[in-house]
C-alpha cells in the first residue's frame, strides 16, 4: 500500500488532470442522461409475459389507455358533449393515436320499431343542443351497460374519453400533447388525466423535481456535518469535492450507457453522496491525526494511504457486493440501480485513494491548533462506558433480545404486502393519484386486463366460450365492462332476433357479422383474419393482492372451464344423446345464470331445482304449439303488403292458419315442402297463378314464423318456471332480465359444443372434426403480477446472495468460519428487524423497499467490520477484556455513531421527496443504520463476549487476565508513585 | 354609334363562345362528368370486390347490383359463402332494408351517420349513393392538361360532407371523372378514388374497375365489372322488401 502512495504522489499532476477531464466528460453526459417512467422496461424484455402483452398491443392498437375524464353536474349538456367531440376529434387526427371511444365516438347499435341501426351514439357533426333530444339522449345512454360506468359514469356526472396510443408512440411526448391540448379547451368542467400515459407524465416530472429538491439538502446537510466533525475548510472541501466528483462519473456513466433514470436508481445520486462521504473522510481525518503526530505533509499522506487504505478498500468492496447482489435480479430497473451504485461507490473509492491525496499534496500543511480536549469525559464517552458496562453485564439480556427481534423478523417475513401497482408511488392527494381514484370508483378503472383469443371466431362455439368467460368475469369483484366482439355478436343478435347471445350457427354469426364490418371498434377486438381475438375488462383496483387473486381465478377459470378443443354435435343428426349430454347442458346453462344473477345482484335459492328445470325442458320430447300466438302472427304475415303471400280474404287466412296449425300438430318435423303442400290445399291457384315460386317463398317464411314462434315459447315458459328460484323479481332488471334469455336460449339449440376430451366416446374414429380454441390471459395485472413475483425472488435472491458473499469475505478476512458466521449475525438481525418494522407499520414490499435488505448488509457489515478490528487489536494488547470493549466502544464505537448518524440524515431527506417507495426507502434505510449501529454496540460484542469466539482472540482465561491486568496496574501505580517521588 | 355597339356585342359573344367552345365552365364540367357516368336507365351488374387491408390481406366478395336511376339499388353478396344471400336495399329518401338468410328476415337500417363506411368497405354511404357532385359542390378549375380537366370542388353552404375538398380529374373527350381525391377538414388527402377500363358499351361510358383507397386506414376496396348488362327494363318489383328476401 505505502508503494501505491508513493505511486499516487509521483503522478499526482496526472491524476489531478486526469480526474478533472474525466469529470468535465462525465458531467456532460449527465445532460443526456433520460428519465424513464415505463413500468414495462422493470421486466427484462424477452420475459414470456411481456412478449405477449407487447405482440397483443401490436396487434391491437396498442396497450397503453390514456384517459380523460371531466366531471360537471351533468356532461349531457351541449357544451361537455361539444368540449368531448373537440377532444375526440383532435385525438383522432393524432398520428400517435390508433384509437379514440368517447360519448361523441362510439358505436351504437340501436334497435327501432322495425328495424335497426348500427352508427354512433351522437353524430359528430350534429351535437343535439335541445334539452329534450338531450334528455332522450341521456337516458338511452345511461340505460346501456356497454356505455354505463364506462365511458360515462352511471349517475351521468363523468365522461371519459379513452384514447388508445399506438405501440411505437412515446408515451410521454404524445400524453404531455394531449394534456396541453385538453387544458386549451374551453369548459368549466372539473378534469381528471388517468391511465398509464398520464401516470408517466406524472412520474418523470416528480423524479425530476425530486432530484433537483433533494440533491441540494444533502449537500448541505454533508457540508455541516462535515464542518462540524472537521472545523476546517479542508475537511469540508476534500470529502465534498470527491464524493461529487464520483457521483458525477456514476451518473455520467448511466448516461453514457443509455440507461435511464427510475423510480429506483433516482436515489442513487443521494445514496452516493451519503455512502460516497464516508471514504474521504475517513482519509482526511487520519491525515488530520497523522499531522497532528508530527508527520510532514508528504509523509502523513503516505502513512494515511497505507494504513486506511486497505480498510477503506475492504468497506468499498463489502459495500458494493452489497450492490451488486441486485444483479441476480430479474427486474431491470433492480438490477441497473445495483450494478451503478456499486460502481458510483468504486469510483468514490477510487477518486478518493487517488485524487484527494493528489490534491492534498498541493496543500500545504495544516496548522497544528492546541489540543483543547479536556480530559473531563464528555457526554458521548460517559455513554459509551455505560454502555460498555451495561454489554458486560446483560450480555445474555441483550442476545435474549436479539434472537427475539430476529424471531418475529423471521414470522414477519411471511406477512409483509407487496405492492407493484405504479398508481401506490404517488401520494394520496396528488392529482394522479386522485383521478385513478375517481376512475376506480366511478369507471371500472383505467388497468387493461387482457385475455387474447386464438380460434376461429366466426365460429359460434368460439364465441360462446368467450361470452361463457365474461358472464365470469363480470361477476368478479373488481372486474368491469368485460367486451370483445362476442358482445356485439350477441348484442347484434338481440336486435336482430331479440335474443342476447350468440347464434348457433356459422351462417348466423357471419350474418350479424356484415354489420360490423369495417367498424373503427373491430381492429380492437380481432385481427384482419378473425382467428385471434381480446376479451377487454377493466380491473377497478390497485391493490397487487387482489389483482393477483382476480389474475389466478381467471387463469384458473380458463383452464378448468374453457374448451379447448371443441366437439361439435348436431343433434338432429346424432341418436346418442346419452343423459351425460344433457347433464352438460343443464350445468353450464346453469352456470352462465348463475354468474348473471351474481353480476346483477340476484341470488339463486336453490341452484339443483334450477337444474332440475333445466334438464327437464331439454329432454322435453313433444313440443308444444303455441296456437293462439302462431295463429297471431299468421294473420300478420298475410296482412304484410310485403309478404309473399298476401290474402285479403279473413276466412281465407282462417282456412290458411287452420291448416297449417293441424299440419304442424301432427308433424313435429314439420318441412317447407309440406307446408306448400298444405298451402296448395287451401290457397286458390289464382293466387299464384303469375307468380309460380310464390308459395316455395311464402313456406321459407311461414316456416321461420313457426319455428321462432315455438322457441320463444319454450323459452317464455322456462322463464316463467325459475322466475320463483330468484331471490327479485326478474323484471325489475332489464339488464338481467336480457342475461337470462340469451343463457336459456340454448335449450333450443340443435347444434351443441362439447368438451372432445370429456365426450371422447362421441368421436371414436373422430369422424367429427373438432374447433381448437386458446386463451391466454395478458394485460397490466399480469405484468404486475409478474414483477410482484421477480419482486420477492429479488428480495430472496439479492439477499441470500449479498449475505453469502460477505460471509465468505468475513470469514476469509477473519481466517475464521465461526468468525465469519459471527460477524454476519447482527447484519442478519438488522434486516430482519426491517422486516418486522415493514410488517408493524404496513409497509408494502415495492420496487424501492425491496433493496433495503441488500443495502443495509452492503452497508451495515462496515460497522462491524471496524467494530471486530479493533476489538481484536486491543484485545491483542493483552487487555483485559472490560478494558478490550470499553477502548473499542470509546473509539471506533465512536466513529460508528457519528458515520451512521450522517448516512442516517441522508437518507431521512427523501422523505422530502414525492414517490412514495423512495420516502419508505428513505426512512426505512435510516432506521436499518440505527439498528445496524446498536447491533454491531451490543449483540455482537455479547455474542463474541458469550461465545468466547477464538478468532477475536482469547477471550476465555478471563480471570487470568484480569489478575495480569491487576497486576499492570499495581505496577503502574508504582510507577507512579516512583516518578512522583 | 349603334352599329359600333352591336358590332362590340357581337364580337363579345363570338369571343365569349369561343372560349366556351375550347373550355367549358367548371361547373358545365361537373354537370357534364355527373351525367355521364349516371347515364344508363337500369344496371345489372356482377361485380367482384378485393378488400386490402394495411397488412396486404385480402378479402374477397363477390356480388349482384341491380340499380334502376339513381336512387334504386338492390346488393346481393353472393361470396363468401356465410353470407350468401344477405342484401341491401335502398330506395329513395335513405329507406334502406337488409335481408339476412340466416334467420330470413328482413329489417329496415338506419344510419343517420352518412361517412360510416359500408359493409366493411372504404365507401362510406354518402360515397355510395348516385354520383351528384354538381349539387352539392362548387368547382373551380384549377388546370388543364392535354386530355384532362382538373377540378377542385368545395361543398355548398349549407351542405354537410365529410371532406374539405375534392380534387376531381375529369377527361376532356367524353367527360368521364377518372380520379378524385377526398381531402379531410384538415386539408390531409383523406380518400382517393380512381376509374380504370373505361370503354364505350353500347353508347355508355362504362369504367369497369374501380378503386377507393383509405389512406389513413391503409385499406383499399378495389371493384372489378365481371358482367354488365344496361338498360335491361329492369321492372320497379325488383327493388321490393318481398323481392329482397328471394334469394335461392
Amino acid at each position: 500500500m505505502r508503494k501505491f502512495a508513493e505511486l499516487v504522489l509521483k503522478y499526482r499532476v496526472t491524476i489531478i488532470i486526469g480526474t478533472i477531464i474525466i469529470t468535465v466528460f462525465m458531467a456532460f453526459q449527465l445532460r443526456k442522461l433520460e428519465i424513464s417512467s415505463d413500468i414495462l422496461k422493470y421486466l427484462p424484455q424477452d420475459d414470456p409475459n411481456v412478449v405477449l402483452f407487447n405482440e397483443v398491443g401490436e396487434k391491437f392498437g396498442g396497450n397503453s389507455l390514456a384517459m380523460i375524464a371531466m366531471e360537471t353536474e351533468d356532461v349531457f349538456n351541449p357544451n361537455t358533449l361539444k368540449r368531448i367531440n373537440t377532444i375526440t376529434q383532435k385525438f383522432k387526427e393524432m398520428s400517435e393515436i390508433s384509437y379514440v371511444t368517447s360519448l361523441t365516438d362510439v358505436i351504437d347499435i340501436k334497435k327501432m320499431e322495425d328495424g335497426l341501426e348500427v352508427g354512433k351514439l351522437f353524430d359528430e357533426r350534429h351535437i343535439p343542443s335541445e334539452k329534450d333530444e338531450l334528455e332522450k339522449i341521456k337516458n338511452y345512454t345511461l340505460s346501456k351497460e356497454m356505455y354505463r360506468g364506462n365511458i360515462v359514469s352511471d349517475d351521468g356526472t363523468i365522461a371519459v374519453v379513452i384514447a388508445r396510443l399506438n405501440e411505437d408512440a412515446d408515451r410521454l411526448v404524445v400524453g404531455r400533447e394531449m394534456k396541453e391540448f385538453v387544458l386549451s379547451t374551453e369548459g368549466n368542467e372539473k378534469l381528471y388525466f388517468a391511465g398509464i400515459p398520464f401516470q408517466m407524465i406524472y412520474l418523470t416530472d416528480v423524479i425530476n423535481s425530486d432530484v433537483a429538491k433533494l440533491l441540494p439538502i444533502v449537500l448541505l446537510l454533508l457540508i455541516i456535518t462535515l464542518a462540524i466533525s472537521f472545523r476546517s475548510k479542508r475537511g469540508v472541501i476534500l470529502p465534498l469535492v470527491t464524493v461529487i466528483i464520483s457521483t458525477t462519473w456514476g451518473l455520467g456513466l448511466m448516461s453514457l450507457f443509455g440507461i435511464k433514470l427510475t423510480v429506483a436508481s433516482d436515489g442513487i445520486p443521494i445514496l452516493l453522496l451519503a455512502i460516497g462521504s464516508a471514504y474521504g473522510i475517513h482519509l482526511v481525518n487520519k491525515y488530520m491525526e497523522d499531522i497532528r503526530k508530527g508527520d510532514n505533509k508528504i509523509e502523513a499522506i503516505k502513512d494515511t494511504i497505507s494504513e486506511v487504505g486497505v480498510p477503506i478498500f475492504l468497506a468499498g468492496l463489502t459495500t458494493s457486493i452489497g450492490f451488486l447482489a441486485f444483479l441476480v435480479s430479474n427486474l431491470t430497473i433492480i438490477k441497473e440501480f445495483g450494478v451503478f451504485t456499486a460502481i458510483g461507490v468504486l469510483f468514490a473509492f477510487i477518486v478518493a485513494i487517488t485524487f484527494l491525496p493528489a490534491l492534498l499534496s498541493f496543500m500545504p500543511a495544516p496548522k497544528i491548533k492546541a489540543k483543547k480536549e479536556s480530559l473531563e469525559p464528555t457526554l458521548m464517552n460517559r455513554f459509551m462506558t455505560g454502555l460498555s458496562r451495561l454489554i458486560l453485564k446483560r450480555r445474555i439480556a441483550i442476545l435474549i433480545i436479539g434472537f427475539f427481534i430476529v424471531a418475529i423478523g423471521i414470522f414477519s417475513l411471511f406477512k409483509i404486502n407487496r405492492e407493484v401497482n405504479m398508481v401506490d408511488y404517488f401520494k394520496k392527494d396528488s392529482e394522479i393519484r386522485q383521478a385513478e381514484d375517481m376512475m376506480e370508483s366511478k369507471l371500472g378503472g383505467s388497468i387493461p386486463i387482457q385475455i387474447l383469443v386464438k380460434g376461429d371466431l366466426q365460429e359460434p362455439a368460439v364465441l360462446k366460450e368467450m361470452i361463457k368467460l365474461e358472464k365470469y368475469l363480470k361477476n368478479l369483484p373488481d372486474v368491469h365492462s368485460p367486451q370483445s366482439i362476442a358482445d356485439l355478436i350477441c348484442e347484434m343478435n338481440d336486435v336482430m332476433n331479440d335474443s342476447y347471445c350468440i347464434p348457433e350457427t356459422r351462417e348466423g354469426v357471419a350474418n350479424l357479422w356484415f354489420f360490423l364490418e369495417g367498424n373503427e371498434i373491430l381492429p380492437q377486438l380481432i385481427n384482419s383474419q378473425n382467428n385471434e381475438g381480446l376479451i377487454q375488462a377493466k380491473l377497478g383496483t390497485v391493490d397487487t393482492k387482489k389483482g393477483r387473486y382476480i389474475i389466478d381465478s381467471i387463469d384458473d377459470f380458463i383452464s378448468k372451464n374453457i374448451n379447448s378443443d371443441i366437439l361439435t354435435i348436431d343433434l338432429t343428426e346424432t341418436n346418442s344423446i346419452t343423459e351425460e349430454i344433457n347433464q352438460e347442458r343443464a350445468e353450464n346453462i346453469s352456470n352462465k345464470i348463475f354468474y348473471d344473477a351474481a353480476h346483477y345482484g340476484f341470488e339463486i335459492k336453490d341452484r339443483d331445482a334450477l337444474e332440475k328445470i333445466l334438464h327437464k325442458y331439454l329432454t322435453q320430447d313433444d313440443q308444444e304449439i303455441p296456437t293462439s300466438n302462431l295463429t297471431i302472427k299468421l294473420v300478420d304475415y298475410m296482412n304484410d303488403e310485403d309478404s309473399d303471400l298476401l290474402i285479403e280474404s279473413s276466412s281465407l287466412q282462417n282456412k290458411v292458419v287452420k291448416s297449417l296449425l293441424k299440419y304442424v300438430e301432427k308433424n313435429e318435423d314439420y318441412s317447407e315442402k309440406g307446408i306448400v303442400s298444405n298451402l296448395k290445399k287451401v290457397v286458390p291457384y289464382s293466387y299464384y297463378e303469375d307468380d309460380p315460386e310464390m308459395l316455395d317463398y311464402a313456406a321459407i317464411s311461414i316456416s321461420t314464423i313457426i319455428k321462432n314462434e315455438i322457441e320463444w315459447n319454450k323459452v317464455n315458459n322456462l322463464i316463467k318456471e325459475i322466475t320463483p328460484l330468484f331471490s327479485k323479481d326478474i323484471q325489475q332488471n332489464p339488464d338481467f332480465k336480457k342475461n337470462l334469455i340469451g343463457d336459456v336460449w340454448e335449450i333450443n339449440d340443435t347444434q351443441i359444443f362439447l368438451s372432445n376430451t370429456k365426450f371422447n366416446n362421441l368421436n371414436k374414429d373422430e369422424q367429427n372434426p373438432t374447433i381448437s380454441l386458446d386463451l391466454q390471459q395478458t394485460g397490466m395485472p399480469i405484468i404486475y403480477k409478474d414483477i410482484d413475483n421477480n419482486i420477492v425472488s429479488s428480495q430472496t435472491y439479492s439477499l441470500l446472495f449479498a449475505i453469502g458473499l460477505v460471509f465468505i469475505l468475513l470469514a476469509i478476512q477473519f481466517k475464521s468460519f465461526i468468525g465469519g458466521l459471527i460477524s454476519i449475525l447482527p447484519i442478519i438481525l438488522t434486516v430482519l428487524f426491517n422486516f418486522a418494522i415493514m410488517w408493524i407499520f404496513k409497509i408494502p414490499l415495492d420496487a424501492a423497499t425491496v433493496m433495503i435488505g441488500s443495502v443495509a448488509v452492503g452497508i451495515g457489515i462496515d460497522y462491524t467490520i471496524h467494530f471486530n478490528n479493533r476489538f481484536h487489536f486491543e484485545i491483542g494488547k493483552k487487555n483485559s477484556v472490560e478494558n478490550a470493549l470499553e477502548t473499542t466502544l470509546q473509539t471506533t464505537g465512536k466513529g460508528i455513531i457519528i458515520n451512521a448518524f450522517s448516512v442516517m440524515l441522508g437518507f431521512l431527506t427523501l422523505l422530502l421527496g414525492s414517490i412514495v417507495p423512495m420516502q419508505r426507502f428513505g426512512w426505512l434505510i435510516a432506521l436499518t443504520m440505527v439498528v445496524s449501529a446498536t447491533a454491531s454496540l451490543t449483540f455482537l460484542p455479547s455474542l463474541l463476549l458469550i461465545t468466547h469466539a477464538s478468532f477475536i482472540g482469547d477471550l476465555k482465561h478471563l480471570a487470568l487476565r484480569r489478575a495480569i491486568n491487576i497486576k499492570a496496574n499495581i505496577k503502574q501505580k508504582v510507577n507512579n508513585f516512583k516518578d512522583k517521588k | 354609334m349603334k352599329k359600333m355597339a352591336i358590332t362590340i356585342t357581337m364580337l363579345l359573344i363570338l369571343v365569349c363562345g369561343s372560349i366556351y367552345a375550347q373550355t367549358p365552365t367548371a361547373e358545365d364540367i361537373l354537370k357534364n362528368a355527373d351525367a355521364v357516368v349516371n347515364a344508363p336507365q337500369d344496371q345489372e351488374i356482377s361485380l367482384k370486390m378485393t378488400l386490402t387491408d394495411k397488412g396486404g390481406n385480402e378479402k374477397i366478395r363477390e356480388m349482384k347490383m341491380y340499380q334502376k336511376g339513381d336512387e334504386m339499388r338492390l346488393v346481393r353478396f353472393l361470396s363468401p359463402a356465410d353470407q350468401k344471400g344477405v342484401s341491401f336495399l335502398s330506395l329513395p329518401d335513405d329507406v334502406q332494408y337488409l335481408y339476412l338468410p340466416a334467420f330470413h328476415k328482413v329489417r329496415r337500417i338506419a344510419s343517420h351517420i352518412k361517412n360510416d363506411n359500408f359493409a366493411g368497405t372504404d365507401f362510406s354511404y354518402d360515397d355510395m349513393s348516385a354520383s351528384k357532385y354538381a349539387e352539392e359542390y362548387n368547382a373551380t378549375l384549377l388546370e388543364k392538361t392535354d386530355s384532362l380537366y382538373i377540378l377542385e370542388l368545395i361543398p355548398k353552404q349549407g351542405v354537410e360532407k365529410s371532406y374539405s375538398k375534392l380534387k376531381m380529374w375529369v377527361r376532356q373527350d367524353n367527360f368521364y371523372p377518372v380520379k378524385l381525391e377526398f381531402y379531410d377538414n384538415n386539408s390531409f388527402l383523406w380518400k382517393l378514388f380512381e376509374s380504370r377500363n373505361i370503354k364505350k358499351n353500347g353508347k355508355y361510358w362504362i369504367a369497369s374497375e374501380a378503386e377507393m383507397t383509405d389512406l389513413k386506414k391503409q385499406h383499399s376496396t378495389k371493384m372489378i365489372i365481371e358482367k354488365i348488362e344496361l338498360d335491361k327494363g329492369l321492372s320497379d318489383d325488383i327493388f321490393t322488401k318481398r323481392n329482397l328476401k328471394r334469394v335461392k
